[in-house]
C-alpha cells in the first residue's frame, strides 16, 4: 500500500518523463501496470497524490515521534504509516527498571 | 510552507491552557485534511471544549491550517499531546476526533489514515479506535482504501458513470425525476430517516435494521414473527440498495 512515487524510487509528484523512465526500468510488471493506469491518467493521479501526501507525511511523523513500538505497528507493518526499513513487528517495549534509560529504537535495531 | 503556521504551534505552546489549545488544534487539524473546513467540524471541536478568552481562539487556529494543514512543526504539537497520557482522556479524545472526522457526514480516505495515526499517537489499544467507531457511529472502522490499484479505480467510475447515465435519464424526463425522488424518500422513511440524512447515517441505519431483522436473529420467534422480520428485512435491504445507487451510503 506504500504510494507509486515511492515504489518507482522517484520523488512525490514526479513528472510525466521521469513516470514513464520508471515504468519502463523496473521489472515488476505487477507495479508497472499499476503506475501506469493510476499516473499516467490525471484524474487517478490527483487522488492517489492528495490521500499519499498525507499518508506519507504522517508516516514521517510517525517516525519523528517515535511511534514505531505504538500499538498499531504491527497492523500497519505494510501500510503508508511505517517506514520500510522500520522492522515490521513491533518492538519489544521494554520492562521499566528502576534507574535504567530507554535504549532508543535506532540503537535496537542496530543490535539486530 | 506558510509563514502563519510556526507562529501557530509557537503561540499553541506559550498558551496559558496549552493542553485544551493543542486538543483543538489536533481536532481541527484533522478537520481540514480533507478539504475547507466544514462548519459542522468547527461547531463539534467548539462543543468539546468551551471557549476560555485566555486561549488561542478557534478561528485563528482553524484558519492557520486551512493556510497549511501540514507544517512541517506540527509534531510539536503531537510530542506534546503524546506526553498527556490517561486512559480517561485518550477515550475522550478519539471520540472528538471520531466526530469531527464524521461531522461532514463522510469518513474520507485521508481522514482513516488520520485516525489510525491519532489513535497510535495517543497509545490507544488497537482495538479502541475500533470499539469508539461502533459506539459513536454504528459502523465498523474501515482501514484506507489501497489508492495505489487501479481497482479502486476502476469500480470508482463505473459507479460514477451508471449514476451520471442515471441522472441524465430522469432531467430528460420530468416524471422520472419525481419518481426518483419519491422512491429515495421511500427508502429513507423504511430506514427511519429523514431527507437529509448522511452517508454515515444511511449506512448505520441500514447496518443497524439489517442486524434486528436478519433471519438468524429470529431463532426463538414464532412463524408469524418471522414472516414479518424476514419481510422487513428485505425491504430493509431493497432501501439500502436503491440509496446506493444514489451514492448516498
Amino acid at each position: 500500500m506504500r504510494d507509486l512515487y515511492e515504489r518507482l524510487g522517484l520523488g512525490f509528484g514526479a513528472d510525466e518523463a521521469a513516470l514513464k523512465r520508471a515504468i519502463g526500468a523496473t521489472k515488476d510488471r505487477e507495479l508497472a501496470q499499476r503506475a501506469k493506469a493510476v499516473l499516467l491518467d490525471g484524474d487517478r493521479r490527483a487522488a492517489h497524490d492528495a490521500v499519499y501526501l498525507v499518508a506519507r507525511r504522517l508516516r514521517d511523523w510517525r517516525v519523528e515521534l517515535l511511534m514505531e513500538d505504538g500499538a498499531w505497528a504491527k497492523a500497519l507493518a505494510d501500510s503508508d504509516l511505517v517506514r520500510p526499513d522500520l522492522p515490521a513487528e513491533p518492538l519489544a517495549t521494554p520492562s521499566p527498571k528502576a534507574g535504567a534509560q530507554r535504549v532508543p529504537w535506532w540503537r535496537r535495531w542496530l543490535k539486530r | 510552507m506558510n509563514g502563519t503556521a510556526p507562529g501557530l504551534v509557537q503561540r499553541l505552546q506559550d498558551s496559558p491552557q496549552r493542553l485544551a489549545d493543542s486538543i483543538r488544534a489536533s481536532a481541527l487539524w484533522l478537520a481540514v485534511l480533507d478539504g475547507p473546513l466544514d462548519a459542522r467540524e468547527f461547531h463539534e471541536v467548539g462543543l468539546a471544549l468551551t471557549h476560555d478568552p485566555e486561549g488561542v481562539p478557534l478561528q485563528e487556529i482553524a484558519e492557520a491550517f486551512a493556510a497549511d494543514p501540514l507544517p512541517k512543526d506540527l509534531p510539536k504539537l503531537f510530542r506534546f499531546l503524546r506526553g498527556q497520557r490517561s486512559p480517561k482522556r485518550t477515550v475522550s479524545l478519539i471520540d472528538l476526533y471520531i466526530r469531527v472526522a464524521a461531522a461532514d457526514g463522510r469518513i474520507s480516505q485521508v481522514e482513516r489514515h488520520a485516525l489510525i495515526f491519532l489513535s497510535d499517537l495517543l497509545a490507544a489499544p488497537a482495538s479502541l479506535l475500533g470499539e469508539r467507531f461502533e459506539a459513536l457511529l454504528g459502523l465498523e472502522f474501515e482501514a484506507p482504501a489501497d489508492l495505489s490499484d487501479p481497482v479502486f479505480f476502476d469500480a470508482a467510475e463505473t459507479a460514477a458513470r451508471a449514476r451520471a447515465a442515471r441522472q441524465k435519464a430522469r432531467e430528460a424526463d420530468a416524471g422520472k425525476a419525481a419518481q426518483a425522488d419519491a422512491e429515495r424518500r421511500d427508502a429513507l422513511l423504511v430506514l427511519g430517516l429523514k431527507a437529509d440524512a448522511t452517508p454515515i447515517a444511511i449506512k448505520a441505519a441500514w447496518r443497524k435494521l439489517s442486524r434486528q431483522h436478519h433471519p438468524d436473529r429470529q431463532l426463538q420467534a414464532d412463524d408469524a414473527a418471522k414472516a414479518a422480520a424476514a419481510e422487513r428485512f428485505d425491504a430493509v435491504q431493497k432501501a439500502w440498495k436503491r440509496l446506493q445507487e444514489d451514492e448516498d451510503a
